[in-house]
């Protein structure tokens, strides 16, 4: 009782341990938001296989070609860092160090969110048909030429 | 005339940390029944990694059961795993392992002895306690990147190095540390008014320990000589110099004590590992399916904690299970509050540090 | 000057609000924390104004008003008027109001918390009793005004009676380690816990009243030298306040103990001999 009335007294006039109003900043290894570079993405997916909570969603094009788009939601992802450790090439996805911001009701997360779920699945659907029809077109063209060389060795 | 009062400790109260429902009924403040009610948190997380999770997402969903415990589900899991598929990590990546688990319960501890002042009215020691607390909090931020959620094991070894700057850092922090811990064992020690509130008062006698199988520091309070860290071998526990503390009245003021003491021994085993740390990788590739079924036994902050994991050979589990110290020990807690104060009721719960998120998952 | 305490009886909230706000700043610092800023108590009062007020009924929510004119009456009483026993009974009626109060709701925190608010008046106005006697026996009169003119230090011949009372003062302003009837770990804030909005402003400001009235009790013991009071009330403030942030909550049957077993009969020892030494010899 005495050390904690000493130290009482003491505190009194030292300066406080708490910062008035403003905060600190992160450390520089602090896990916060996931940055996409699109010029350095091969479009392998990895990303959206590994992640536990399906944060990141591709919504794929129309032509079958390999042009997807990425959508990242900062309200659901964990920040773990396993798309960064999935991901193939180095510098497509980072993990920065800047401290995400609480989502409000102008962002309307959930709506947008379940809009982009739901466009995904179909756009999927879609560019696997797609994709399908030009390999079997492919296949087509490549049985219609006639095998021109083979005859003229023969002979 | 019957005068009994029914007096509810609800789900929401200023003293609990975490929801749990008692109802006391108390004839002059001396409780004569009680009734319990837990599962106010739970969010169905063992459904989740059986259906939704494969096995390798499952060891980031599964340290956010609880916030004070983390690292030791999230280790009790990979151990699980890591025995089914018989891979042996490196030896640098359990010496970090073992780094992030002492640091977690240094900071888990801090926490619950403060829990238990502020119950007992002392909230100049709260403060104090908390703002020695960010020590451990700013070096685990330094280390792994969060201050809470470390993310830091996965199957194959550790998520991130130790590299010499963050060392530095953490020998200067810990330091300090180490210096306020012999400040507040002092306190303690020798405070007039903390031994009339806490000393004799909810008492544990060591039958009724074992009786009612209770777990952690509260049976070690007792004199019950059980900690899982000195009976497995997944971590190398007894090379760092690990010592159980064990101590004999079983009342608040003794459970005060262990945890101050386990303190202790943590930054010893942390000033082992910085002095020797091996050389080697941190992570290595692990390859196969996990088929079987293993289970581990695991010492969070609070006491023993059983994994049991069952694979059939695909992505998927077919079966996690987590059972947590908390659970083991409310039996005890009821037991002990029939005759007491209610009064007291604060720094009983309190002292016995429940972590609900964990029981009721 | 000469209207001095009558000025100080009207405008004891303002004063009172003052006091409060600086002992919270105070208390910061003492746990190395910043604070809340200084007129704290009147931001407050502001917000609490302006909030719905939910009421159990009407009783309940007269008693809080009551509690607090009467406590504002008490100061007015003790200050102003002719004897001060008078102000320390009706502190006592000031405080029967709220456990009234406290008692006509059904909330089981609500009800402990009057029960241990009856306990706390047991402890406390005996000693604030045996404060007034030894007034009168050092100084010849009831009045406070006769007291603020006596020409010696009363406090030379009443130390034991001043430690007593320097002792009992958390039992009054409800601080560690006798703030049993709002222990807020365990019952939630005690008889106030059902007061909403403007009534639980009325109970906020009645506490603050409090506080000047227990340092004009210390005042009193410096008789004419009113700079020699200024500086005990300081030195008390820092006292309470460094022992508020040094102990823990005591139980109920410790403070009953401590209060009768220790500091009355100190209290009553001093008052004994001097009634002896100059009444006798």
């Amino acid at each position: 009782m005495l050390k904690m009335f000493i130290e009482s007294l003491k505190n009194l006039f030292s300066e406080p341990a708490t910062l008035p109003g403003i905060g600190t900043e992160a450390p520089k290894g602090y896990r916060g938001l996931i940055v996409f570079n699109k010029e350095k993405c091969i479009f392998c997916t990895k990303c959206e296989l590994v992640c536990p909570v399906d944060a990141i969603k591709f919504i794929y094009p129309e032509d079958g070609s390999r042009n997807l788009e990425f959508n990242y939601n900062p309200f659901l992802c964990i920040y773990c860092g396993e798309c960064v450790r999935a991901c193939p090439k180095d510098g497509a996805l980072i993990q920065t160090n800047i401290v995400p911001e609480p989502g409000t009701q102008e962002d309307n997360p959930n709506e947008k969110w379940f809009e982009i779920e739901r466009r995904a699945q179909e756009s999927k659907k879609k560019w696997q048909i797609a994709l399908a029809k030009k390999r079997q077109e492919a296949l087509k063209k490549a049985k219609k030429q006639p095998p021109s060389d083979k005859k003229g060795s023969k002979k | 005339m019957e005068n009994k009062m029914i007096v509810p400790f609800g789900s929401q109260h200023i003293t609990l940390l975490e929801p749990v429902r008692f109802i006391f009924e108390t004839e002059n403040e001396k409780i004569v029944n009680v009734d319990v009610d837990v599962g106010y948190v739970h969010r169905g997380i063992e459904k989740a990694c059986q259906t939704k999770l494969n096995y390798k997402q499952v060891a980031y969903i599964i340290p956010r059961i609880c916030g004070l415990c983390a690292m030791s589900h999230a280790l009790a899991y990979i151990t699980a795993v890591e025995k089914i598929l018989e891979f042996d990590p490196p030896k640098k990546a359990k010496y970090l392992r073992v780094l992030v688990h002492e640091l977690d319960r240094i900071h888990s501890h801090l926490f619950a002895m403060a829990h238990v002042a502020e119950a007992a009215g002392y909230e100049n020691l709260v403060m104090h306690l908390f703002r020695d607390r960010e020590l451990a909090m700013e070096c685990l931020e330094i280390l792994t990147g969060n201050r809470v959620q470390y993310d830091y094991g996965c199957i194959g070894g550790v998520n991130r190095d130790l590299t010499p700057e963050v060392e530095k850092i953490l020998r200067k922090k810990l330091k300090k540390l180490e210096d306020r811990i012999h400040w507040f064992k002092d306190l303690y020690m020798n405070d007039y008014t903390l031994s009339l509130r806490w000393k004799g008062i909810g008492v544990i006698s060591k039958e009724m320990a074992e009786k009612y199988n209770a777990a952690g520091p509260v049976a070690r309070a007792s004199g019950v000589r059980t900690d899982a860290r000195a009976e497995f071998d997944a971590l190398p526990y007894r090379d760092l110099g690990f010592e159980m503390i064990v101590y004999k009245d079983g009342d608040i003021y003794s459970r005060n004590l262990v945890r101050l003491d386990e303190i202790f021994v943590s930054l010893r085993i942390i000033w082992n590992i910085l002095d020797g740390l091996p050389e080697g990788n941190y992570k290595e590739e692990v390859k196969g399916l996990p088929k079987g079924e293993s289970v581990c036994r695991w010492e969070a902050p609070r006491g023993e904690l059983f994994m049991h994991v069952r694979g059939d050979g695909k992505q998927i589990l077919t079966r996690v299970r987590v059972k947590t110290p908390t659970f083991s020990n409310i039996p005890v807690l009821r037991e002990l509050f029939v005759g007491a104060n209610y009064a007291d009721v604060p720094a009983i719960i309190t002292s016995f540090d429940p972590c609900m998120s964990c029981t009721a998952r | 000057m000469a209207w001095m305490l009558e000025t100080i009886a009207i405008l004891s909230p303002i004063i009172g609000g003052f006091i409060y706000g600086f002992e919270r700043v105070v208390k910061a610092r003492m746990q190395n924390r910043q604070g809340p800023p200084l007129l704290q108590p009147f931001y407050d009062f502001i917000k609490l104004v302006e909030k719905r007020a939910i009421q159990v009924h009407s009783f309940h929510s007269m008693m809080g008003l009551a509690f607090f004119f009467a406590t504002w009456f008490t100061l007015a009483a003790f200050l102003c008027g002719p004897n001060i026993l008078v102000g320390l009974f009706l502190h006592i009626l000031a405080l029967a109001f709220l456990i009234i109060g406290g008692f006509s709701v059904l909330s089981p925190y609500s009800v402990m918390g009057s029960l241990r608010e009856i306990i706390h008046l047991m402890c406390v106005e005996p000693i604030l009793i045996l404060v007034a006697v030894g007034l009168f026996l050092v100084t010849g009169s009831w009045s406070v005004r006769d007291i603020l003119s006596y020409s010696g230090l009363p406090i030379l011949y009443l130390p034991l009676v001043f430690i007593a009372f320097v002792l009992i003062i958390p039992a009054i302003l409800k601080k560690s380690p006798f703030d049993i009837s709002e222990a807020h770990q365990e019952i939630i804030g005690g008889p106030e816990i059902e007061y909403s909005g403007f009534f639980y402003e009325a109970i906020y400001t009645a506490k603050w009243i409090e506080y000047v009235f227990v340092f004009a009790i210390v005042f009193l013991f410096t008789g004419v030298h009113w700079w020699l009071g200024l500086a005990l009330s300081l030195l008390v403030f820092l006292f309470i306040n460094a022992l508020d942030n040094s102990t823990c909550r005591a139980n109920f049957h410790q403070m009953i103990k401590f209060a009768w077993f220790v500091l009355l009969p100190l209290a009553a020892l001093n008052i004994f001999v001097l009634a002896l030494w100059r009444y006798v010899i």
